[in-house]
Protein backbone atom coordinates (compact mmCIF):
# COMPACT_ATOMS: atom_id res chain seq x y z
CA UNK A 1 0.00 0.00 0.00
CA UNK A 2 1.51 3.31 -1.08
CA UNK A 3 0.08 5.17 1.92
CA UNK A 4 1.98 2.95 4.38
CA UNK A 5 5.24 4.62 3.34
CA UNK A 6 4.40 7.73 5.33
CA UNK A 7 1.91 6.43 7.93
CA UNK A 8 2.32 8.13 11.29
CA UNK A 9 4.79 10.76 10.09
CA UNK A 10 4.64 14.51 10.64
CA UNK A 11 4.32 14.87 6.87
CA UNK A 12 1.19 12.71 6.78
CA UNK A 13 -0.45 14.99 9.36
CA UNK A 14 0.73 18.04 7.37
CA UNK A 15 -0.90 16.58 4.23
CA UNK A 16 -4.25 16.24 5.99
CA UNK A 17 -3.90 19.77 7.44
CA UNK A 18 -3.15 21.14 3.96
CA UNK A 19 -6.21 19.37 2.52
CA UNK A 20 -8.43 20.65 5.36
CA UNK A 21 -7.12 24.22 5.20
CA UNK A 22 -7.85 24.32 1.47
CA UNK A 23 -11.18 22.50 1.66
CA UNK A 24 -12.77 24.48 4.51
CA UNK A 25 -12.80 27.92 2.81
CA UNK A 26 -13.71 26.39 -0.56
CA UNK A 27 -16.67 24.73 1.21
CA UNK A 28 -17.77 27.56 3.51
CA UNK A 29 -17.44 30.55 1.15
CA UNK A 30 -19.66 29.07 -1.59
CA UNK A 31 -22.16 28.06 1.10
CA UNK A 32 -22.21 31.67 2.34
CA UNK A 33 -22.69 32.75 -1.30
CA UNK A 34 -25.67 30.39 -1.69
CA UNK A 35 -27.27 31.87 1.44
CA UNK A 36 -26.64 35.38 0.08
CA UNK A 37 -28.20 34.33 -3.24
CA UNK A 38 -31.42 33.35 -1.47
CA UNK A 39 -31.44 36.80 0.15
CA UNK A 40 -30.86 38.49 -3.26
CA UNK A 41 -33.22 36.15 -5.13
CA UNK A 42 -35.96 38.72 -5.81
CA UNK A 43 -33.60 41.56 -6.81
CA UNK A 44 -31.16 39.57 -8.96
CA UNK A 45 -31.11 40.81 -12.57
CA UNK A 46 -31.40 38.37 -15.51
CA UNK A 47 -27.73 38.84 -16.46
CA UNK A 48 -26.66 37.53 -13.04
CA UNK A 49 -28.54 34.28 -13.66
CA UNK A 50 -27.11 34.08 -17.19
CA UNK A 51 -23.62 34.53 -15.74
CA UNK A 52 -24.30 31.83 -13.14
CA UNK A 53 -25.54 29.43 -15.83
CA UNK A 54 -22.65 30.17 -18.24
CA UNK A 55 -19.93 29.77 -15.61
CA UNK A 56 -21.66 26.66 -14.22
CA UNK A 57 -21.35 25.17 -17.71
CA UNK A 58 -17.70 26.22 -18.07
CA UNK A 59 -16.57 24.91 -14.67
CA UNK A 60 -18.71 21.75 -14.84
CA UNK A 61 -17.21 20.86 -18.25
CA UNK A 62 -13.76 21.51 -16.73
CA UNK A 63 -14.54 18.85 -14.13
CA UNK A 64 -16.41 16.30 -16.27
CA UNK A 65 -14.54 16.53 -19.58
CA UNK A 66 -11.19 17.81 -18.25
CA UNK A 67 -10.51 16.44 -14.75
CA UNK A 68 -12.62 13.30 -15.13
CA UNK A 69 -12.83 11.89 -18.64
CA UNK A 70 -9.52 13.27 -19.98
CA UNK A 71 -7.15 13.52 -17.00
CA UNK A 72 -8.36 10.65 -14.79
CA UNK A 73 -9.44 8.09 -17.36
CA UNK A 74 -7.52 9.18 -20.49
CA UNK A 75 -10.67 8.54 -22.53
CA UNK A 76 -9.37 10.77 -25.35
CA UNK A 77 -6.26 12.71 -26.33
CA UNK A 78 -5.91 16.47 -26.66
CA UNK A 79 -3.12 18.99 -27.31
CA UNK A 80 -1.28 20.66 -24.44
CA UNK A 81 -3.03 24.04 -24.78
CA UNK A 82 -6.47 22.38 -24.61
CA UNK A 83 -5.42 20.28 -21.61
CA UNK A 84 -4.30 23.53 -19.96
CA UNK A 85 -7.62 25.26 -20.72
CA UNK A 86 -9.62 22.30 -19.35
CA UNK A 87 -7.42 22.29 -16.22
CA UNK A 88 -8.12 26.00 -15.62
CA UNK A 89 -11.86 25.44 -16.21
CA UNK A 90 -11.75 22.63 -13.65
CA UNK A 91 -9.93 24.80 -11.08
CA UNK A 92 -12.84 27.26 -11.27
CA UNK A 93 -15.06 24.62 -9.62
CA UNK A 94 -12.87 24.80 -6.46
CA UNK A 95 -12.68 21.03 -6.01
CA UNK A 96 -8.88 20.93 -5.80
CA UNK A 97 -5.99 21.05 -8.27
CA UNK A 98 -6.02 18.51 -11.15
CA UNK A 99 -3.39 16.07 -9.78
CA UNK A 100 -5.15 15.94 -6.38
CA UNK A 101 -8.59 15.34 -7.92
CA UNK A 102 -7.26 12.69 -10.31
CA UNK A 103 -5.28 10.85 -7.61
CA UNK A 104 -8.37 10.78 -5.36
CA UNK A 105 -10.61 9.56 -8.16
CA UNK A 106 -8.24 6.86 -9.41
CA UNK A 107 -7.94 5.55 -5.86
CA UNK A 108 -11.76 5.57 -5.65
CA UNK A 109 -12.04 3.36 -8.74
CA UNK A 110 -9.27 1.04 -7.59
CA UNK A 111 -10.75 0.50 -4.12
CA UNK A 112 -14.46 1.27 -4.65
CA UNK A 113 -16.44 0.67 -1.45
CA UNK A 114 -13.49 -0.75 0.51
CA UNK A 115 -11.90 1.03 3.46
CA UNK A 116 -9.24 2.28 1.03
CA UNK A 117 -11.88 4.15 -1.00
CA UNK A 118 -11.43 7.84 -0.10
CA UNK A 119 -15.17 8.52 -0.30
CA UNK A 120 -17.59 5.61 -0.01
CA UNK A 121 -20.99 6.05 1.67
CA UNK A 122 -20.73 2.36 2.71
CA UNK A 123 -17.31 2.34 4.39
CA UNK A 124 -16.11 3.11 6.98
CA UNK A 125 -19.53 4.49 7.99
CA UNK A 126 -23.08 3.92 6.75
CA UNK A 127 -26.36 5.80 6.93
CA UNK A 128 -26.34 9.61 7.02
CA UNK A 129 -22.82 9.71 8.42
CA UNK A 130 -21.72 7.62 5.46
CA UNK A 131 -23.57 9.95 3.10
CA UNK A 132 -21.82 13.04 4.50
CA UNK A 133 -18.43 11.29 4.52
CA UNK A 134 -18.80 10.38 0.81
CA UNK A 135 -20.17 13.82 -0.08
CA UNK A 136 -17.62 16.18 1.53
CA UNK A 137 -16.67 14.92 5.00
CA UNK A 138 -13.84 12.76 3.64
CA UNK A 139 -11.79 15.90 2.97
CA UNK A 140 -11.56 16.46 6.73
CA UNK A 141 -10.54 12.93 7.72
CA UNK A 142 -8.83 11.03 4.86
CA UNK A 143 -5.21 11.99 4.04
CA UNK A 144 -4.99 12.90 0.33
CA UNK A 145 -4.08 10.21 -2.21
CA UNK A 146 -0.51 10.77 -3.42
CA UNK A 147 -0.25 12.22 -6.95
CA UNK A 148 3.31 10.86 -6.99
CA UNK A 149 1.77 7.38 -6.93
CA UNK A 150 -1.64 7.83 -8.58
CA UNK A 151 -1.11 10.68 -11.04
CA UNK A 152 2.53 10.88 -12.23
CA UNK A 153 1.26 11.51 -15.78
CA UNK A 154 -0.30 14.79 -14.59
CA UNK A 155 2.88 15.88 -12.79
CA UNK A 156 4.77 15.24 -16.06
CA UNK A 157 2.26 17.36 -18.01
CA UNK A 158 4.07 20.70 -17.72
CA UNK A 159 1.17 23.07 -18.38
CA UNK A 160 -1.36 21.11 -16.27
CA UNK A 161 1.19 20.88 -13.42
CA UNK A 162 1.72 24.66 -13.66
CA UNK A 163 -2.05 25.26 -13.52
CA UNK A 164 -2.23 22.97 -10.48
CA UNK A 165 0.48 24.94 -8.65
CA UNK A 166 -1.59 28.10 -9.24
CA UNK A 167 -4.87 26.46 -8.26
CA UNK A 168 -5.89 29.04 -5.64
CA UNK A 169 -5.20 31.88 -8.07
CA UNK A 170 -7.69 30.40 -10.55
CA UNK A 171 -10.24 29.76 -7.79
CA UNK A 172 -9.87 33.44 -6.83
CA UNK A 173 -10.21 34.61 -10.44
CA UNK A 174 -13.44 32.59 -10.68
CA UNK A 175 -14.83 34.86 -7.96
CA UNK A 176 -13.13 38.19 -8.75
CA UNK A 177 -13.71 38.24 -12.53
CA UNK A 178 -17.53 37.78 -12.32
CA UNK A 179 -17.58 40.54 -9.69
CA UNK A 180 -15.53 42.83 -11.97
CA UNK A 181 -17.80 42.07 -14.93
CA UNK A 182 -20.81 42.77 -12.72
CA UNK A 183 -19.30 46.12 -11.67
CA UNK A 184 -19.03 47.11 -15.35
CA UNK A 185 -22.66 46.17 -15.91
CA UNK A 186 -24.27 47.57 -12.77
CA UNK A 187 -21.80 49.39 -10.50
CA UNK A 188 -21.58 48.39 -6.84
CA UNK A 189 -24.74 46.29 -6.70
CA UNK A 190 -23.71 44.71 -10.02
CA UNK A 191 -20.35 43.75 -8.49
CA UNK A 192 -22.18 42.10 -5.59
CA UNK A 193 -24.51 40.17 -7.94
CA UNK A 194 -21.54 39.08 -10.08
CA UNK A 195 -19.70 37.93 -6.95
CA UNK A 196 -22.67 36.02 -5.57
CA UNK A 197 -24.25 34.53 -8.71
CA UNK A 198 -21.30 34.19 -11.10
CA UNK A 199 -18.82 33.36 -8.34
CA UNK A 200 -19.98 31.77 -5.12
CA UNK A 201 -23.46 30.38 -5.89
CA UNK A 202 -22.18 28.91 -9.16
CA UNK A 203 -19.28 27.30 -7.24
CA UNK A 204 -21.69 25.95 -4.62
CA UNK A 205 -23.94 24.36 -7.27
CA UNK A 206 -21.08 22.76 -9.22
CA UNK A 207 -19.45 21.40 -6.06
CA UNK A 208 -22.55 19.81 -4.59
CA UNK A 209 -23.75 18.38 -7.89
CA UNK A 210 -20.29 16.83 -8.49
CA UNK A 211 -20.00 15.54 -4.93
CA UNK A 212 -23.49 14.03 -5.25
CA UNK A 213 -21.93 11.61 -7.74
CA UNK A 214 -19.82 10.28 -4.85
CA UNK A 215 -22.70 10.23 -2.35
CA UNK A 216 -26.09 9.94 -4.12
CA UNK A 217 -24.83 7.85 -7.08
CA UNK A 218 -23.41 5.24 -4.70
CA UNK A 219 -26.69 4.98 -2.75
CA UNK A 220 -29.76 5.57 -4.89
CA UNK A 221 -30.65 4.74 -8.49
CA UNK A 222 -30.65 1.82 -10.88
CA UNK A 223 -27.83 -0.69 -11.31
CA UNK A 224 -28.15 -2.22 -14.78
CA UNK A 225 -24.48 -3.29 -14.94
CA UNK A 226 -22.22 -5.28 -12.70
CA UNK A 227 -19.21 -3.30 -11.55
CA UNK A 228 -16.90 -3.14 -8.55
CA UNK A 229 -18.55 -1.04 -5.84
CA UNK A 230 -22.06 0.31 -5.37
CA UNK A 231 -22.34 2.77 -8.29
CA UNK A 232 -25.80 3.64 -9.60
CA UNK A 233 -27.44 5.52 -12.46
CA UNK A 234 -29.38 8.62 -11.38
CA UNK A 235 -31.25 10.52 -14.11
CA UNK A 236 -31.45 13.88 -12.29
CA UNK A 237 -27.68 13.89 -11.72
CA UNK A 238 -27.19 12.65 -15.27
CA UNK A 239 -28.72 15.92 -16.38
CA UNK A 240 -27.23 18.29 -13.75
CA UNK A 241 -23.74 16.78 -13.76
CA UNK A 242 -23.56 16.73 -17.55
CA UNK A 243 -23.73 12.94 -17.92
CA UNK A 244 -21.75 11.92 -14.84
CA UNK A 245 -24.93 10.71 -13.11
CA UNK A 246 -24.87 7.58 -15.31
CA UNK A 247 -22.37 6.45 -12.74
CA UNK A 248 -23.07 2.72 -12.84
CA UNK A 249 -22.40 2.83 -16.60
CA UNK A 250 -19.17 4.65 -15.78
CA UNK A 251 -17.90 2.18 -13.17
CA UNK A 252 -18.71 -0.69 -15.53
CA UNK A 253 -16.70 0.92 -18.36
CA UNK A 254 -14.47 3.55 -16.72
CA UNK A 255 -12.27 4.39 -19.73
CA UNK A 256 -15.22 5.26 -21.96
CA UNK A 257 -15.55 8.91 -23.04
CA UNK A 258 -19.29 8.29 -23.27
CA UNK A 259 -21.32 7.64 -20.11
CA UNK A 260 -24.92 7.92 -21.38
CA UNK A 261 -25.64 5.04 -23.74
CA UNK A 262 -29.33 5.56 -24.62
CA UNK A 263 -30.95 8.60 -26.16
CA UNK A 264 -32.70 9.27 -22.85
CA UNK A 265 -29.44 9.03 -20.89
CA UNK A 266 -28.56 12.66 -21.54
CA UNK A 267 -24.79 13.19 -21.50
CA UNK A 268 -23.76 16.80 -22.29
CA UNK A 269 -20.10 16.00 -21.66
CA UNK A 270 -20.17 13.36 -24.39
CA UNK A 271 -21.81 15.94 -26.67
CA UNK A 272 -18.96 18.35 -25.91
CA UNK A 273 -16.31 15.67 -26.57
CA UNK A 274 -18.03 14.90 -29.91
CA UNK A 275 -17.86 18.60 -30.76
CA UNK A 276 -14.13 18.65 -29.91
CA UNK A 277 -13.67 15.52 -32.03
CA UNK A 278 -15.49 17.12 -34.97
CA UNK A 279 -12.94 19.96 -34.90
CA UNK A 280 -10.05 17.51 -34.57
CA UNK A 281 -9.33 18.68 -31.01
CA UNK A 282 -10.21 15.37 -29.32
CA UNK A 283 -8.43 12.38 -30.85
CA UNK A 284 -8.41 8.62 -30.24
CA UNK A 285 -11.69 8.85 -28.36
CA UNK A 286 -12.21 5.63 -26.41
CA UNK A 287 -15.69 4.12 -26.24
CA UNK A 288 -16.74 1.09 -24.22
CA UNK A 289 -20.34 -0.04 -23.90
CA UNK A 290 -20.96 -0.95 -20.24
CA UNK A 291 -23.51 -3.58 -21.37
CA UNK A 292 -20.65 -5.47 -23.03
CA UNK A 293 -18.09 -4.99 -20.27
CA UNK A 294 -16.79 -7.82 -18.10
CA UNK A 295 -18.94 -8.40 -15.02
CA UNK A 296 -17.13 -7.94 -11.76
CA UNK A 297 -17.51 -9.64 -8.41
CA UNK A 298 -18.27 -7.78 -5.13
CA UNK A 299 -21.13 -5.88 -6.63
CA UNK A 300 -23.85 -8.14 -5.24
CA UNK A 301 -23.13 -7.00 -1.69
CA UNK A 302 -24.59 -3.62 -2.49
CA UNK A 303 -27.45 -4.71 -4.72
CA UNK A 304 -30.86 -4.19 -3.23
CA UNK B 1 21.34 9.69 16.04
CA UNK B 2 22.57 6.28 14.92
CA UNK B 3 25.22 6.20 12.18
CA UNK B 4 22.99 3.95 10.09
CA UNK B 5 20.60 6.88 9.55
CA UNK B 6 23.38 9.30 8.69
CA UNK B 7 23.48 9.36 4.91
CA UNK B 8 25.96 11.17 2.74
CA UNK B 9 25.00 13.94 0.34
CA UNK B 10 25.64 11.56 -2.60
CA UNK B 11 23.34 8.90 -1.13
CA UNK B 12 20.58 11.42 -0.60
CA UNK B 13 20.93 12.94 -4.06
CA UNK B 14 20.76 9.45 -5.52
CA UNK B 15 17.66 8.65 -3.46
CA UNK B 16 15.86 11.79 -4.75
CA UNK B 17 16.84 11.15 -8.37
CA UNK B 18 15.78 7.50 -8.22
CA UNK B 19 12.53 8.30 -6.40
CA UNK B 20 11.47 11.08 -8.77
CA UNK B 21 12.60 9.36 -11.98
CA UNK B 22 10.86 6.17 -10.83
CA UNK B 23 7.59 7.87 -9.92
CA UNK B 24 7.42 10.04 -13.04
CA UNK B 25 8.69 7.22 -15.26
CA UNK B 26 11.48 9.33 -16.75
CA UNK B 27 15.22 8.66 -17.20
CA UNK B 28 17.35 9.51 -14.12
CA UNK B 29 19.49 11.72 -16.38
CA UNK B 30 16.47 13.96 -16.93
CA UNK B 31 16.31 14.84 -13.22
CA UNK B 32 18.31 18.04 -12.65
CA UNK B 33 19.53 18.22 -9.04
CA UNK B 34 20.05 21.99 -9.26
CA UNK B 35 16.60 22.82 -10.72
CA UNK B 36 13.64 23.69 -8.50
CA UNK B 37 11.64 20.50 -7.93
CA UNK B 38 8.54 22.27 -9.22
CA UNK B 39 10.24 22.21 -12.66
CA UNK B 40 9.82 18.44 -12.48
CA UNK B 41 6.12 18.83 -11.66
CA UNK B 42 6.57 18.15 -7.92
CA UNK B 43 3.54 19.77 -6.25
CA UNK B 44 2.97 20.44 -2.56
CA UNK B 45 1.29 17.05 -2.02
CA UNK B 46 4.20 15.22 -3.64
CA UNK B 47 6.73 17.27 -1.66
CA UNK B 48 5.01 16.29 1.59
CA UNK B 49 4.75 12.65 0.50
CA UNK B 50 8.51 12.56 -0.02
CA UNK B 51 9.10 14.39 3.26
CA UNK B 52 7.14 11.60 4.99
CA UNK B 53 9.19 8.92 3.24
CA UNK B 54 12.40 10.67 4.34
CA UNK B 55 11.09 10.82 7.91
CA UNK B 56 10.67 7.05 7.89
CA UNK B 57 14.00 6.44 6.16
CA UNK B 58 16.04 8.78 8.37
CA UNK B 59 14.01 7.92 11.48
CA UNK B 60 13.59 11.51 12.54
CA UNK B 61 10.95 14.21 12.31
CA UNK B 62 11.26 16.71 9.49
CA UNK B 63 9.51 20.07 9.12
CA UNK B 64 6.59 20.22 6.66
CA UNK B 65 8.26 23.27 5.11
CA UNK B 66 11.45 21.34 4.18
CA UNK B 67 10.88 21.43 0.41
CA UNK B 68 9.99 25.14 0.47
CA UNK B 69 13.12 26.09 2.37
CA UNK B 70 15.37 23.87 0.23
CA UNK B 71 13.68 23.63 -3.18
CA UNK B 72 16.38 21.72 -5.14
CA UNK B 73 17.69 18.17 -4.72
CA UNK B 74 21.22 19.48 -4.16
CA UNK B 75 20.15 21.85 -1.37
CA UNK B 76 17.80 19.29 0.23
CA UNK B 77 20.54 16.65 0.26
CA UNK B 78 23.08 19.03 1.73
CA UNK B 79 20.68 20.06 4.48
CA UNK B 80 19.56 16.50 5.30
CA UNK B 81 23.14 15.15 5.39
CA UNK B 82 23.97 17.83 7.94
CA UNK B 83 21.50 16.02 10.23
Amino acid sequence: MQEDNIRGTEAERALLRLQRCTAIPTLVLPLAGAVAAVWRLAQAPAWAWAMCFALYTVSMLGITVGYHRLFTHRSFEADGWLRGCLAIMGCLAAEGPPAFWVATHRRHHQHAESDQDPHSPHAPQRGWRGFWHAHAGWMMTVPPAAPLHYAPDLLRDRLVAWVGRHYLLFVGLGIVLPAAAGALIGGASGALDGLIFGGLLRMFLVQHVTWSINSVCHLWGSQPHRAKGASRNHAVLGLLAFGEGWHNNHHAAAASARHGWHWWQIDFSWGFIRLLRAFGLARNVRLADPAKSQPNRQNHEYRT
Amino acid sequence: MADAQKLTIQHLEQWFVTRIAGALEIAPEEVDIDAPLSDHGIDSLSALTMTGELEKMLERKLPATLFWEYPTIARLSKQLARG
